[in-house]
């Protein structure tokens, strides 16, 4: 508890020096970080930790080095546009500038916001941490386990970068759902915390019950994607297959954007595109292989996959089955398991038969094949099963740093707007 | 010329009763029948290259994982033409397990069997009280069955301490403080979720039933609302009813099989051999017809003897079904013997559901 209390006010004092110096250098110096990540496996400063890494979290390699450069990539090219799209005009973090309401307004960061991280994705929590600093708030991350030496790594890699951006940055393990928690909400300003049900509902009550004020909780809870067919598609060809391929493996399906199922329209088309996919998952597990499967897991796999083979039909795919299953049979045991289910109708057919589920997960995003006007249509229609983002696949797990995250512009939760009349 | 359900039954019959024959020459017999009779099964290991002339030896015979009994009725026959189904809780897929039954005869004399050597080795005829619904209340629960058939067949006074508004814990606490007044022995079963809520209701209440009385404590209570071990059931069967730590006998059954693991310790004891203490993970001892196989959770390779993985049981009892299947259940053979093998669990795994109908019981108590 004093190692948590001391590390988050040796981050609040050395974030005065940091928030001090102008926005534009802040997001010039994480860039410049950023692009230290881009290939970690090509440098030999980076190899260690991303072996590290994926030794924290299970997944194989190059899944956790190919999940680096995404995340780095992300915040190389968008992180100064996620700061300008969230405030309206990055020059609210120092001064008054006039903008769209017609008045000067001004936006003052939290002084210090904690990160609480999930143990599946050791380094989706980079970029909300990057957005926290280049606002000019210390940071101070809270990590699982599996996923502290990614913590670990960013902490230390930014104080290597720069000795006082990496001073605002504290690093602190426990588990969950101790005292601790409620003592990181007391410490801190504002909260960003992904994870499980419990664990964002736990600390959304702790932010609103603080003893010294009710502090922002930006809450990325759990959820699932999907990957779309359509007969718009047309016949799958090799790239849409690889891409919906990447989607699934990268992370090893773990993430909150990995697809858990493939829904094709047509029952006679339904049999390529299983076939396909399983020959895609083939492919991308030579470069991205799969991580260690836990034992609770590959039996779930396996019953399912038995399952599979009496109302259905199993494709083998290296680390990988797609599961063709004439209804949802239930949730996925994730893994690169893919069940292939069929619908008819169009969107609102799909919407339809999304509905009809016996359960109905929090739906965040889906991958449709086909143009932009299918994917407009199909995001019309799934609108309010609460997916918020439809994209071509093969990008499903690396949006771009500015997109609205479970629908929100969170880090604007991470301001307080100053209107001068 | 195909072996018949009734020459099959009485091998069946004579092995279980008499121990004539040999369990792998049943099992493929078995495995013949369910190949020939058991359309969804056939097509199975036709997938599989899998045929009665092809499969040599029981652990070669296609193994169906417990959730294949959800979605796809695995049965010799029409469905319509079983007499007895027994279900599984719904959990969340919604959906039940389904083990269809031409008739009890072969599962009750495997139930019969496995009773009076492991959990009645001294016995029948005690009075009995059963902290579950009787078979009437909850006509699909396999452990119901079970429980009614000890109460019709080895313990004809027994109560079962249920009514209209589910358990009834005042009978059950009125029936063991006679019982305890009493010279009798008597015999308690209950699922382990029960027994938790009886240990509630007489938190400073200490009963000290006679001696030589037994308890069949079935079902954990992992992911259920207070999580109790074995360790900490017997500790408590001793401080509050009286009975000995190794008249504790533990059971574990599920409804996709028709055999039945338990506690070997209380019939050790009488047969004059070393008893082991208590510890999270007892050991469980099975009937000769029902065999263990261990397998790795990922490949499903067979892993050696001691090696922790996911249990396969060949289930002679399983006529009318499938008599391989694969469970979710992680643990580790311990011992292989034609006489029957002993395994220790290793704790529920976390994606599986809690097997069998003690989890159903366990539903309507909650």
């Amino acid at each position: 508890m004093t190692d948590l209390r001391e590390a988050a006010a040796h981050a609040r004092r050395c974030a005065q020096a940091w928030s001090a110096r102008p926005v534009e250098e802040r997001v010039y110096l994480l860039t410049g970080w950023a692009a230290t990540w881009i290939n970690p496996l090509a440098s030999s400063d980076r190899i260690d930790a991303v072996h590290e890494i994926a030794q924290g979290c299970g997944l194989s390699v190059p899944n956790v080095a190919w999940g680096i450069t995404t995340t780095c990539d992300a915040a190389l090219s968008g992180l100064e546009t996620l700061l300008t799209a969230s405030l309206g005009d990055l020059r609210r973090l120092g001064d008054y500038p006039t903008g769209a309401e017609g008045f000067p307004v001004r936006a003052l960061p939290i002084a210090l916001c904690g990160h609480v991280w999930a143990s599946t994705l050791p380094t989706s929590g980079w970029i909300p941490a990057l957005a926290s600093l280049a606002l000019g708030s210390a940071v101070l991350i809270k990590a699982p386990r599996p996923a502290l030496a990614a913590a670990e790594h960013l902490a230390a890699s930014l104080a290597e970068f720069d000795p006082l951006l990496g001073q605002a940055v504290a690093v602190s393990s426990w588990t969950g759902g101790s005292a601790t928690d409620a003592e990181l909400v007391e410490l801190c300003d504002g909260i960003v915390v992904s994870g499980g049900r419990q664990a964002v509902d736990r600390y959304a009550a702790l932010s609103l019950a603080r003893r010294r004020g009710a502090i922002p909780c930006v809450a990325f809870g759990p959820g699932e994607s999907l990957a779309v067919a359509p007969v718009d598609a047309g016949e799958p060809d090799l790239d849409t297959l690889d891409a919906l391929a990447l989607d699934v493996a990268a992370y090893d399906q773990l993430g909150c954007l990995s697809p858990t199922a493939l829904w094709v329209e047509g029952a006679e088309r339904v049999e390529p595109w299983a076939a396909g996919l399983a020959s895609a998952l083939d492919r991308v597990a030579l470069e991205l292989p799969r991580g260690e499967v836990p034992d609770d897991a590959a039996a779930a796999i396996m019953q399912r996959r038995g399952a599979a083979e009496f109302v259905g039909r199993v494709f083998e795919a290296a680390d990988a089955l797609v599961l063709l299953e004439p209804e949802p049979i239930g949730d996925t045991p994730r893994y690169r398991t893919v069940p292939v289910h069929t619908y008819d109708g169009g969107p609102t057919g799909l919407r339809d038969a999304l509905m009809a589920r016996p359960r109905r997960p929090r739906l965040l995003s889906a991958a449709v094949a086909g143009g932009l006007d299918t994917r407009q249509r199909y995001a019309d229609a799934l609108l309010p099963l609460g997916v918020h983002r439809i994209c071509s696949p093969g990008i499903q797990q690396s949006p771009p740093a500015t997109w609205h995250h479970d629908g929100m512009n969170w880090l604007a939760q991470l301001v307080r707007f100053v209107d001068l009349g | 010329m195909p072996e018949s359900r009734q020459a099959l039954k009485l091998a069946l019959l004579d092995f279980i009763e008499r121990g004539q024959g040999r369990f792998e020459a049943l099992a493929l017999r078995l495995f013949a029948y369910q190949h020939r009779h058991n359309p969804a099964y056939r097509a199975h290991c036709e997938r599989r290259g899998a045929s009665p002339d092809r499969v040599a030896r029981w652990t070669e015979i296609p193994t169906v994982p417990t959730d294949v009994f959800r979605h796809v009725p695995l049965f010799c026959g029409q469905p319509s033409e079983a007499t007895v189904v027994f279900r599984t809780s719904g959990t969340t897929s919604g959906r039940r397990g389904e083990h269809h039954l031409r008739s009890l005869t072969v599962y009750h004399a495997s139930a019969l069997r496995a009773i009076d050597t492991f959990l009645l080795p001294d016995g029948p005829h005690r009075p009995a009280l059963m902290l579950a619904p009787p078979p009437e209340a909850l006509p699909d629960s396999s452990l119901s069955s079970m429980l009614g058939l000890i109460a019709r067949e080895r313990a004809p006074d027994a109560l079962f301490a249920w009514n209209d508004d589910g358990l009834d814990l005042p009978g059950a606490l009125n029936w063991l403080t006679d019982a305890s007044r009493r010279d009798a022995p008597v015999l308690l079963l209950a699922t382990s979720f029960a027994l938790v809520k009886l240990f509630d209701a007489m938190p400073h209440q200490r009963l000290t039933l006679p001696p030589g009385s037994i308890m069949m404590p079935t079902g954990g209570t992992k992911g259920r609302t207070r999580e109790v071990t074995a360790a900490e059931i017997e500790a408590l069967a001793e401080e509050r009813l009286g009975v000995a730590a190794d008249h504790v006998v533990s059971e574990y059954g599920m409804t996709e099989l028709g055999s039945q693991f338990y506690d070997p310790r209380l019939a050790e004891a009488l047969a004059r051999k070393d008893a082991s203490p208590a510890s999270d993970s007892p050991r469980l001892s099975g009937p000769p017809w029902c065999r263990v196989t261990v397998h790795d959770p990922l490949t499903l390779a067979e892993v050696p003897l001691g090696e922790p993985g996911l249990l396969r049981f060949t289930d002679l009892s399983n006529l009318d079904s499938v008599c391989s299947v694969q469970t979710s259940d992680r643990g580790r053979l311990l011992r292989s013997t034609p006489q029957g093998d002993t395994l220790t669990l290793l704790g529920r795994q976390a994606g599986a559901r809690p097997r069998g109908c003690s989890l159903l019981i366990e539903e309507m108590l909650t």
